[in-house]
């Protein structure tokens, strides 16, 4: 039996927006966890609270091992403190707040989600997850702009199956000894001159983020909910050189990949779990770094090609 | 007085096709270390001298007691310069 993300607010603006939020993520958990957002004055930090990490206005602190998690978002936007074995993460956010919905949703609620889903043993990478025509599952990790989602979208005009092309979550797998990747859905987004290349029309226009989105379906393939990744790719994306690819070991691709699973450093009490299941993930599959050309956009067969 | 070499507590170490990868949750690095480095740090598991660390890569390896002085010295300390091993005096 699988859960979904519940989410708990008075507040109708917060539901209508988180709920449609979580509603198209479509994610499924084997446990439910629950999102209570209030809206009002901002509580105070856990006292003894030490900074750990930033992303973009998002700030992640924590008294130690064993203690809560605080997510901030800064100036004053919004908080939650997460103790470290519940599955309810209660945030509080500023009236203000909802002028942002994009960053509340992508950068706040989205880091508040990471940690809440460790809590179930989901554990976040940011990546593209697709699967084959012969069932093949692939990974794309690598930093924005190095070509994830436009080789995602390429590989969706060849018949491949599509997770996600940005945010994903490892647990573990099927197979005993695995790890699989639970895709968080959402549009996939695209700069449009990689849309204009790919010949793709119409999308939303996903102005906060200067892209144009597609949900898979609208790219003419249909949506995967688990794969597990048989091979991991670490593209970077290249106007002047054609596709190419290079083989990885496996302790070259994980230390690859560590940058864009980078919460495995905090919180002692997960990060086990955390790096146990992303050395499974190379273990399990053949790693490689790519360079993607622009070649892509007339062959992009070729990729499949070079990775067979 | 004898140095014990020991693990630090927020360090993580996992092992892939005989190398390994070290996390270190305090400072939020890590570090590719090769098949001698993951020798040395399983030894760790347990506060260790250096003498003992040598007798564990010669045990493995076929060197002369003095290269794997040399190699378990410079190790030790690059992963004490790095936090990644707390030292105590005996």
């Amino acid at each position: 039996m699988s859960h979904e993300i519940t989410l708990r607010t008075a507040h109708p603006a917060v539901e209508q927006l988180v709920s449609e939020w979580l509603h198209v993520s479509r994610i499924a958990l084997p446990r439910p966890v629950t999102l209570d957002i209030d809206v009002g004055p901002l509580p105070p930090l856990p006292s003894g609270s030490k900074f750990n990490f930033r992303q973009g206005n998002v700030a992640v602190s924590s008294a130690g091992p064993g203690m809560p998690l605080a997510i901030e978002w800064g100036p004053g936007m919004g908080r939650c403190v997460l103790d470290t074995s519940s599955t309810t993460a209660k945030v509080i956010m500023e009236e203000r707040a909802l002028e942002r919905p994009n960053e509340m949703l992508r950068l706040f609620l989205m880091l508040v989600c990471t940690f809440l889903l460790r809590r179930v043993g989901f554990h976040h990478i940011h990546g593209a997850v697709l699967l084959s025509p012969q069932n093949k599952g692939l990974l794309l990790v690598g930093v924005s702009g190095s070509g994830k989602s436009t080789t995602t979208a390429l590989l969706a005009r060849r018949g491949w199956q599509v997770g996600t092309d940005d945010i994903a979550f490892m647990c573990a797998g099927e197979q005993p000894g695995t790890t699989d990747i639970v895709p968080w859905r959402e549009r996939l987004a695209l700069h449009a001159d990689s849309a204009s290349a790919i010949g793709h029309h119409g999308g939303a226009d996903l102005e906060a983020r200067q892209k144009i989105g597609w949900f898979v379906e609208d790219l003419g393939t249909t949506w995967v909910q688990r794969v597990r990744p048989e091979l991991i790719v670490l593209p970077t994306a290249s106007a002047d050189a054609p596709t190419s690819v290079r083989p990885l070991r496996a302790q070259q691709s994980l230390a690859r990949i560590m940058p864009s699973s980078p919460w495995v450093s905090l919180e002692a009490e997960y990060a086990d779990e955390h790096l146990d299941l992303l050395t499974r993930l190379v273990k399990q599959s053949r790693s490689f770094e790519a360079t993607v050309g622009r070649d892509l956009f007339d062959r992009p067969d070729i990729l499949p090609e070079l990775l067979a | 007085m004898n140095t014990t070499y020991s693990r630090h507590p927020e360090l993580r170490l996992t092992a892939v096709d005989g190398e390994g990868v070290v996390l270190h949750l305090g400072s939020l690095t890590y570090f590719t270390v090769n098949e001698t480095g993951l020798t040395i740090l399983d030894a760790l598991l347990k506060p260790r001298t250096l003498g003992e660390l040598v007798t564990a890569v010669t045990d493995e390896y076929d060197v002369s007691d003095a290269e794997a002085t040399t190699t378990v010295r410079d190790f030790i300390g690059r992963c004490v310069e790095s936090k990644l091993l707390i030292t105590e005096d005996r």
